[in-house]
Formats: C-alpha cells, structure tokens, sequence
C-alpha cells in the first residue's frame, strides 16, 4: 500500500466520492496491473490444475476399465463440477488484441475470457468500437486507463456467476401495488361546511427497464350540505423513485461483483510491491553487475533516500567508484519513486484501517452504485440518464427550490432536476394550483387563482450543499373554473434569481438569495397583439429595481462541542415583488431575525432563544408600517430518567406605526411550564404529561378590541397494564376576563384501550366536554382497528355526544363524527 | 304637436331605458386589488347592450395610478359582472409615482386614499362612445396585514397530540370575517402542499371567529413521531381574503437523551470467564434455564466499598429457555460512579455465576 503510506492522515472532509476514493487506495499503476495480472494468471493456472485433476477422477470413476474406486458419493462428484468445470460463463471472445503492456501479460484463456467480459460490460456497441479504435489508442493515457478499470472489473467479477448477459439490469416490466384505500368521514359540525368527506387512495410502483417509478392517485370528495354539490377532485402523480433505483443498481452491482475485491482489499500489497520491486531491481541490473546483491527490496521499500545511501555506500563497500555508486543511487531512486516512494509503516497502519472503515461505509451507500454502475454493468443511455436524476415528477405535484425562487409550490405540470459532475439542472413547467378541494363555497379570490408557470434552475453544487445557482422564472395568469368570480388579467410575470450557499468550515454555511421580479399587464390595446405582450415581462427586467427585488441572507452554524447552534437571518423584499413561484412569499416587508439552542450536562438541559422582527410597510411612501416582534425561550431540563420538566416564554405582538401615531394591534403572550413523568404506581407503570400555562391575548376586531387572560391546563394520563392501556385526558382553558366566547373550555375523557379478539384492537371512552355558556356535553367514543389477512388494515372510530346544554351559538363543536378507512397495503 | 310630444316620450324612455345601469363596487373587499376591482358588478336594469368599460383609479392628489379600457362586451341584464374575456383582454396603463409602480408591479394597492371612477359607455365605431353609467367612489384603502402563524412554530416538535393553534389575525379586521384552518398530516416523500392537497384532513374547521383554534375535541388526536401541515385562510362570505403560509411541525417528544441501542445479550458463562466487563447504567446476559419459570435470585455487592448498602434490587423475571436478562443498573439505590461490584447470580440447576464490573453512569 505505498500510496497509502505517502498519503496524509485522511480528513474527514475529503468528498466522499469514488474518486477520491480509488486514489487513495489506488498504489502506482503498474503495481496494480501487476498484481490483478499475477493473480489472474494464478487463477486460471490452478483452474487449469484442478480441471486436469478433475477430469482425471472423472475418467477414474466413471468408466476406462480400471474400477478402482466402486462407489464415488454423487455428491462428492457434483461439488466438483460447479466450481471448476462448468463456469459456463464467459465463452472466449475474439482475437483482437489491447495495445497495453499488461495485456500482453496475461496467459491466452483469461485473455479471451477478459475481452468477452469487456463485450458484456460494455456492451456490443462500445465494444465494436474499440475494435476499430484499438489502433488509433495504441499506448495513450485512456487506452491504459480504460485497461486497468476494466481488469479490476474483472477481477472483481463473481466467477460463480452465470451468463455475462446477466450484467445487464433486468429490463422487463415490473408492476407492484403498494397502497390501496379509501377513507370516508363524517361529521355534523357546523362550522365544517360539509357533512362527508372521502378520500380513495392508491398507490402503485411500476418499473421498466430497471427505473422505478411511483404512481400516486387521489380522489377527494365531499359533499356540500349547502347546495348539495358533490365536489370532486381527482389527483394524481408519477414520480421517479430515486432511492429504489439506486438500491437496484447497487444490488445488481453486488450481486455480479465482490466489491472487496473491486477495492483491491484483498491483495496483499506488501508482499506484491517486493516481488515487483525485486523484479525492477532484477532488470536494472547491468551486465554482471546485480544491484539485487547490493540493495535487498525491503530496503528499497522502507529506507528514504539518505538512508538508502548511505546503506548502498556501507554495501559497496569499496567494490565501485564513487561515480559508479552515485549512478546506482539515482538508478535506485528513480525505482523508488516508481513505487511511489518510501514507506512509513506506522501511517500505513493507521491510513489502513481508516481506509477499511470508508471503504465499508462507501460499499453500503446507494449512491456509490451510481458512481460505479457505469463502468461495471451494461446501461442503456436512459438509465445512465436516471442515475444522474435526482428527481422527477409529472401530475399534480408540488415544487420546492428556494424561497426566492420556487417554494410551496403546487400545480399540474412536470418537474425535475438533475446533478451531473455537481452542475445541477432544474426545469419545471406547468399550471399552479392554489384552490384547495376544501375551498368549498368560495369563489372569489383577490389576485389571479392560477398562473401557468416555466421555471429553470441551474448553476454549479447541489442544492443543499454549496452551490452558486441562477434561476429564472417565467408565468402568465390564468383562470380557474373552480374560482369562477376572479376576473384574471392578462399578466406576465419574470422572475431572475442568484442563490448562493457559501461553506465556511466549521464555521457553519452562509445562503444568500436575490431575487427580482417583473410583471407586465394588459393587451397592447382593445385588440392587443397577446403573443408580442407575454414576453413582454422579461424586456424591462429590470426596471423598479428596489421596489421589486427581494434578498436574504442566512448564516447557520453548529459547534457540537459545545452543544450550540445558532442561526441569524435578514430579508428584505420591495413592495412589488410578485413571485408567481413562491405564492407565500411575503412583499414590502423587512424581517431579521436570531435563533441560539444550547445544550448542557450531555444533552440533559437545553435553553432555545428564538427572536423574529418583521416590518411590513404598508404605503410606498416612508411611514406607515406593521412592526412584528416574535420572542420565544424554551427551556428543559432532564431531572431523571423519570422526569423532564420544561419551560416556555413566548411573546408575540403586532405594532401598526402610522401617522395616528403607535397602536398595538395583537398581542399574544404566553408562560407556560410543562412536564414528563413516567414512573410506577401500584405496581404499574404510568407515563403523565401535563401543562399549566398563563397566555394573554388582545386583537382588534372590527367592532372593539378583545382582550383575553387564559388560564390553560392539561393533563393526560396512560398506565400501560401488559397489551391494554387505560388513559385519562383533562383539558381547561378559561378565559379570566370573559372577552371571547370560545375559549372557555373544559374537555375530558377517560378511556381504554384493549384487544376484543386477537385482530381486532379497540378503544372506548367516555367524553365530556363544556364550553361555558354554549354547550355542554357527554359522550362515548369507540374506536376499533383490525388488521385482516395480513394486509388489510381497517379504522372505524365513533364519536357521538349528547347535548346536556345547547345555544345557537355553538359552531364549533358538533354532536356526532365518524370515520372508517379500510386499506390494503403490501408490506414492503 | 302631438307627434312632437310622442317623438319626445319615445327617446327619453329610451333614454331612461338605456341609462338603467348602476355599478355596485364595495371598496373595502374589492378595491384591494386589481382583479377585484374588475370584479364590480353591474345592475342593468335594461336591456342587454354592447358596451366599453372604462376604471380609472387615481389617488388622493390626483395622480394616475392604473387606468383600463375593456373591449367592446355585451352586458346582458341583471346583475353581472364583466365577462372574463373582456376583462383579459383590456388594455392598462399605469402612473408613474411610487403607489402606481407598486399597484403595475403587484397589482396591490398600498394604504392611501383612492378614488376608483367606472364609466361605462356605448359602444362607437369601436371606441367609446355616449356614457350609460358613471360612478365614481372614494376610499381610504388599509392593506392587509400578512396572515402570519404563530404557534406551533414552522418546524417545531410538540410534545402535545391536541395543540392549540394560534395564528395572527388579518388586521384591518372586516365585519363578517372568519378563518378557516385546515391541518393534515404529511406522509413520507411528500412535499407539505402536496400532503394538503391530496391527504384527508385531520381539522377542517371553517367560521372560525377568533385567531386562535383550541383543538377540536371531535377530531382524531395526533400521533406521535408523525410531521402535520397546516394553513389559515381569512375568509368574508364567498370571497378569500388572505392565505398564510404553510407550517409543518412534527409531534415528538422522546427524551432528549438518545435511546441507546441494545448491545448484544452475551452468554452469562462467556462474561464470567472475561475479567473486565463495563456496566453502562445497565448488565445484559443471555442465560440458559431448563427449569421452571422464577424470578432470577441475583445479589450486588460492591468491591470497591464493600460496606455499601446497595438496595432496590430490580426483580427479574427468569423463564424456561433462552432468556435475554437486562438488569437495570439506574435504579439501584447506592450505586457509585466508577466504582467495581460484583454481580452473583444463583441459577436453578444450583450455579453460581459471578461477575466483576465497573459501573458507569449512563452516557449520552
């Protein structure tokens, strides 16, 4: 392991990539080539053995006259075959031969055996072309590279394994279900605007050629108790599954190659770098002149060059001039350096087992597969194209990228992205969608209910590592027939974006985005030429610059040792910044912000501080604004294994600053401690959670502000006793000075939870619930789940309550609910 | 004369005829922007008849903001609005000052006062041409405010399974307002809009009159170690006023101390013969026993202090066959840090086994 030895002590840092990985591991070229070759030789010299052996004892047993041995066990005689007559796997293959040094090398039926795999592994088309191409690469750099990949491909080949045709990923389809179900819920609350609601599910994968892909299909409906309209969506998706993919190449690559083997782990470097070290010295020697009898090859390996002198002078011993001597040294460190220079056992030790250790780690890792499967399996051009894709989805689907750019994103369309050599690629297109299915009744919106979007991602890194990315989006404003009262206008809308993620170390990562939009509305006039005015957007790019631009910047950062992580934020965004791709993205806003949590005493306490400030301008002149401030701390503290109690502090309140002065317009603020306990009762063990908190509220309504104190409670109790479970929850929440209707609250159930017959789980309690002044109930709630056949898994809860005290005023809280789902699901 | 006085009748019932067209425009609700502002509704009290639109939205000292002239449309009787057609087809232009840049940019008015004037006119050799109706209103406009979440924080992890949801409220605060709030849980590899749009939801409350959503005692409760997503919507009668952003917290609440894996049960005559075994917080063996189920008889003694009173022996359940015995180190009362004990265990078939080990506080 020369290179080893001159390597440094690995960081952890370095990339984790095959590269990086095979230079560490990979000693001097022609060591290898050396050593795959020797071996390989071996290999087949003592295969040649055995078969000569093995047709012997076939000829002794099964027949030419001399009826020595009677009675061979058959099976004796089978494990013979397998292993050494009937490889049946690689036929010899053509004549052609590589111009490499250590093809040469090796002995005729490896040779044929090493082209053949190079017509599997390659494919037929590569292969033809070599042949062509085998006089033009005569001795070059690739030719010699293309040589030692595809000898330690096979190498590493599972000799075992039948036909080389096998190393082609299965091609054929592959259909499996993964999900089906349906739920149905029913409920009479009036504030629900619906009585049923279902939801029919399936999920599906289906694979061909190897790409997995995922299908998701949904259809939720519900009825409108109003004007008894069954609204019905139907949703649906395909999506690559990239990780399936993955885990199916590495499987493959597996399967056909012992990846041990591939990493060169078992070759014993030492022993090989002194037979090639002897050998060098052997052809270096001059006429009768052995430079083997004045240097051995150990000391070649291990002495440096001072060392080596002064060794070769105490050697010569007076035999040779001066010169001569001289001479020899430099002929000796030329092979020194050949090798890769001089070992230091001690690093060579260390850098070993580290080496093992990644080499281990990076065999598990799916993501090698992608690195590795190109060289050693035959891939059609599309499945090379898929193990650069990261992801890809056509239906009705949701987009994420950065929140300058595409962010909680849904729409009907196609999206996907792609890193190749870390450049990534991202393109979307398609139609967004923001009306919800439970967006019942509503049929008027303020901006534009639907935009019809192109977007594109590129640059160098992936996204959530270091990375420089330009984006840029472009949408036209559309209608949609579920929101039939929004007079959409024609408007186009362009978006250009720089992301950037800065790395610094251990000093944690910075992102900085700038975004700015351009919108264009309205035909060029009664009759306006619409194709000239979409693109229109994209002309005057950049004018309005401040009021249109939006920025931030991020810096994240963790020290472990110290059990700390912090992260600071700013963003700002003009007041008319309009990014159709970013739908929550927030305009004239100015927001900064800090986050620190610290753990102590081995994560046994912890405090977090989380402060946000936001203003919002509300004219495009200076003045008025909306000042939020938002301060949270938590704080926990692990008393026992037994106990963990925890605090928090959070305020939250709205300021509008204006030209009637300061008013505050929210306030939310709120104390509360809380704790854990689990311990033994009575021979049983109990886990109990409980809360006590004090919030204050006041808002502005339209007809006076409200000003509310709660007192809020909550205790919820479960003693396990063996499989059944008995749980008691309590709730209360008061509002001391009476100001809002629906916030004095009282709910409570005790319940049980058992197993009625050996696939049927139930739960049953007893509910009560009072709302001061509105309603009071009591109730039962029954739950059962059954798992059936294996796979099929059935829900049914109950919830039914009796009014014991009823007003008009109760929206909220109805008197029955129920819900049943039933789904098949494959266990995977 | 008579004529005369006919002629006179029949055009000015004409007149009055054409002219029955009034512009109902609320500018509180639809002066925000300018897709509602296209969405005035028009009483025709006549007949229906083509005309041209023309809104022109100035601000208090006069300067443009956004001037539009629809297309020629036909607007039928009733109450109507302007097609779509014709409201995407129209024409804009916009002012030049900061308000106007915001409005062309956005499509958002800024606060300010504004005076929103709509003509409707005939239809003349395609232009406009004699007024039917002209309106002209006046508003002081306040933007809304961001519906922004509060409680539970975007990314949070709860320990509670019926949280409170607590969201900001939409500031002006229009009368009839009320918020919506829908919560479902995300399923692994989706995205959390996605999770909104095609999962079933776990509350889908609508008419909610405060900011604020005690958790509905009717729905199901969370469940723990699962990630849910939520939105609010600001709602007055069939129109959306505001939507917040989408917030996802996960209800965890394990200890913050990682769950240790389980080391490897090893043989109880395989740790006796070894002469160093650590105890971190815990002694796990695998025994052997062909008798009949018992309680394990084990003592502790400590080495190291060997006048230690060690006390609360966890009882250990001893079963036929392979047993797999944890024995709970924490809960022993009198164990030092760092100190060495000795772990006897009497088996049924009369052994004694004994083990030497160091205890350690469990770590993290």
């Amino acid at each position: 392991m020369v290179s080893i030895a001159r390597a440094q002590s690995i960081p952890d840092r370095v990339p984790y990539t095959m590269d990086s990985m095979v230079n560490i591991l990979r000693p001097p070229l022609p060591l290898v080539r050396h050593a795959l070759v020797d071996s390989l030789n071996h290999q087949a010299t003592r295969k040649h053995a055995l078969k000569e052996k093995a047709d012997a004892f076939q000829r002794q047993v099964t027949g030419g006259g001399n009826q020595l041995i009677p009675q061979v066990p058959a099976l004796l005689k089978d494990s013979l075959h397998p292993q050494i007559l009937n490889r049946g796997s690689i036929p010899g293959k053509g004549n052609i031969q590589l111009p490499s040094r250590g093809f040469s090398d090796l002995k005729d039926p490896v040779r044929k055996e090493f082209l053949s795999y190079i017509h599997a592994s390659s494919g037929p088309a590569k292969y033809a072309k070599l042949q062509e191409g085998f006089g033009a690469l005569k001795d070059s750099a690739r030719m010699e590279r293309f040589f030692d990949e595809k000898l330690r491909g096979f190498y590493a080949l599972f000799k075992d394994h039948p036909a080389t045709d096998k190393l082609k990923l299965p091609g054929k389809p592959e259909n499996k279900l993964q999900k089906a179900g349906a739920q149905t819920s029913y409920g009479d609350t009036t504030g629900n605007a619906s009585g049923w609601w279902s939801n029919v599910e399936v999920q599906d994968r289906f694979a061909l050629g190897s790409i997995p892909v995922n299908l998701q299909y949904a259809n939720v409906s519900g009825y409108n108790r109003f004007d008894h309209d069954l609204s019905g969506e139907n949703l649906g998706n395909f999506k690559f599954d990239r990780e399936a993919y993955l885990q199916k190449v590495s499987a493959h690559v597996r399967k056909n190659y012992d990846l041990k083997k591939y990493f060169l782990d078992d070759i014993d470097f030492k022993s090989q770098l002194k037979q090639f070290t002897d050998a060098r010295l052997k052809s270096l020697s001059e006429k009768g002149d052995s430079l083997q009898k004045l240097i051995r090859p150990e000391e070649l390996m291990y002495l440096d060059s001072v060392q080596l002198r002064n060794q070769l002078f105490a050697n010569a011993a007076g035999s040779y001039s001066d010169t001569a001597l001289e001479s020899k040294l430099s002929k000796l460190l030329a092979l020194q350096k050949e090798i890769g220079g001089s070992l230091d056992p001690n690093s060579m030790l260390k850098n070993q087992y580290q080496l093992k250790s990644r080499m281990e780690r990076y065999m598990q890792d799916p993501l090698s597969a992608a690195e590795m499967a190109p060289d050693l399996i035959p891939m059609s051009g599309l499945q090379r194209l898929f193990l650069k894709m990261k992801e890809l989805a056509a239906g009705n689907i949701a987009a994420n990228a950065s929140k300058g750019t595409v962010s909680d994103l849904f729409m009907t369309g196609a999206a996907g992205s792609m890193l190749n050599k870390n450049k990534m690629l991202m393109l979307g297109a398609g139609k967004t969608r923001q009306a919800l299915p439970y967006d019942i009744g509503l049929d008027g919106m303020q901006q534009a209910p639907s935009q019809s979007l192109q977007f594109l991602r590129m640059g160098k890194g992936d996204m959530d590592k270091p990375h420089h990315h330009v984006s840029m989006i472009n949408a036209n404003a559309r209608n949609d027939k579920r929101m039939p009262n929004v007079r959409t206008l024609m408007q186009n809308t362009f978006v250009g974006a720089l992301s950037n993620r800065l790395s610094l170390g251990d000093w944690g990562d910075v992102d900085f985005e700038i975004s700015k939009s351009n919108t264009s509305t309205g035909a060029g006039g009664p009759a306006g030429d619409h194709a000239a005015q979409s693109k229109a957007a994209i002309a005057n790019f950049f004018d309005d610059f401040i009021t249109t631009v939006s920025t931030g910047l991020k810096y994240n950062s963790a020290l472990p040792e110290y059990g700390l992580t912090q992260a600071v934020y700013f963003n700002y965004s003009g007041m008319g910044y309009n990014n159709p791709g970013s739908p929550y993205s927030r305009r004239g806003s100015m927001a900064y912000g800090l986050q620190v949590k610290r753990s102590w005493l081995r994560n046994k306490a912890s405090v977090q501080l989380r402060t946000d400030f936001r203003n919002t301008s509300r004219t495009a002149l200076a003045g008025s604004q909306w000042k939020n401030r938002t301060l949270a701390l938590d704080g926990r503290l692990r008393i026992s294994r037994q106990l963990t109690l925890s605090g928090r502090l959070h305020q939250s309140n709205m300021m509008s600053d204006g030209s009637h002065g300061r008013q505050e317009q929210y306030l939310n603020r709120k104390v509360a401690f809380s704790s854990q306990w689990n311990g033994k009762a009575g021979g049983l063990r109990f886990f109990n959670q409980s809360s006590l908190g004090l919030q204050q509220m006041h808002y502005m309504t339209d007809v006076a502000p409200v000003k509310s104190l709660f007192v809020n409670a909550f205790v919820s109790h479960t003693i396990p006793v063996g499989e059944k479970m008995i749980t008691a929850n309590v709730f209360y929440n008061r509002d001391i000075k009476n100001a809002a209707v629906y916030s004095n609250l009282l709910t409570a159930d005790a319940g049980y939870q058992y197993r009625l017959v050996k696939f049927l789980q139930c739960g049953s309690s007893l509910t009560f619930l009072d709302n001061r002044g509105v309603v009071r109930q009591a109730g039962i709630r029954q739950q059962v789940s059954a798992q059936l056949l294996g796979r099929c898994q059935v829900n049914l809860s109950m919830d039914a309550r009796k009014d014991l005290m009823n007003t008009p005023q109760n929206y909220l809280y109805g008197n029955f609910r129920s819900e049943l789902s039933i789904f098949y699901m494959l266990n995977q | 004369m008579k004529r005369y006085l006919t002629v006179l009748l029949l055009m000015c019932t004409a007149m009055f005829v054409r002219g029955q067209v009034t512009v109902t425009f609320v500018p509180e609700v639809q002066g925000r922007t300018l897709e509602t502002v296209m969405g005035a509704r028009f009483m025709n009290g006549g007949q229906k008849q083509q005309c041209i639109l023309q809104i022109r939205i100035t601000s208090a000292d006069g300067g443009l903001i956004a001037e539009t002239v629809t297309p020629a449309f036909e607007l039928p009787s009733g109450m109507q609005m302007i097609p779509q057609g014709a409201a995407y087809r129209s024409a804009w232009k916009f002012g030049n000052s900061r308000q106007a840049v915001v409005v062309k940019q956005s499509h958002q008015f800024p606060e300010g006062e504004y005076e929103y004037c709509f003509t409707l006119s005939e239809v003349a050799g395609g232009h406009a041409g004699g007024v039917i109706a002209e309106q002209c209103f006046n508003h002081m406009l306040q933007p809304f405010s961001p519906l922004e979440l509060t409680e539970p924080y975007d990314g949070d992890r709860i320990c509670e399974k019926r949280p409170t949801l607590i969201w900001q409220p939409l500031i002006p605060a229009l009368p009839g307002m009320t918020y919506r709030l829908l919560l479902v849980e995300v399923k692994e590899g989706q995205a959390r809009t996605e999770a909104l749009h095609y999962n079933m939801p776990i509350i889908r409350q609508n008419g909610i009159p405060s900011p604020m959503l005690l958790y509905p005692p009717l729905s199901a409760e969370l469940v723990m170690g699962k990630r849910y997503a939520w939105q609010v919507s600001a709602v007055k009668g069939e129109t959306l006023l505001a939507r917040s952003e989408v917030w996802d917290f996960t209800v965890k609440c394990e200890d913050s101390v990682a769950k240790r894996p389980v080391d490897s049960y090893r043989n109880i005559d395989d740790l006796a013969k070894g002469n160093f075994y650590i105890a971190e917080g815990r002694i796990l063996f695998a025994v052997e026993n062909y008798h009949s189920a018992q309680i394990l008889d084990y003592s502790i003694a400590s080495i190291s202090k060997p006048n230690e009173k060690l006390r609360k022996f966890p009882r250990v359940q001893l079963n036929t066959g392979r047993n797999l015995i944890l024995i709970d180190l924490e809960s022993v009362k009198g164990m030092t840090d760092g100190d060495y004990y000795i772990l006897s265990v009497r088996l049924p078939n009369g052994e004694t086994k004994q083990l030497r080990f160091l205890y350690k506080a469990e770590t993290e």
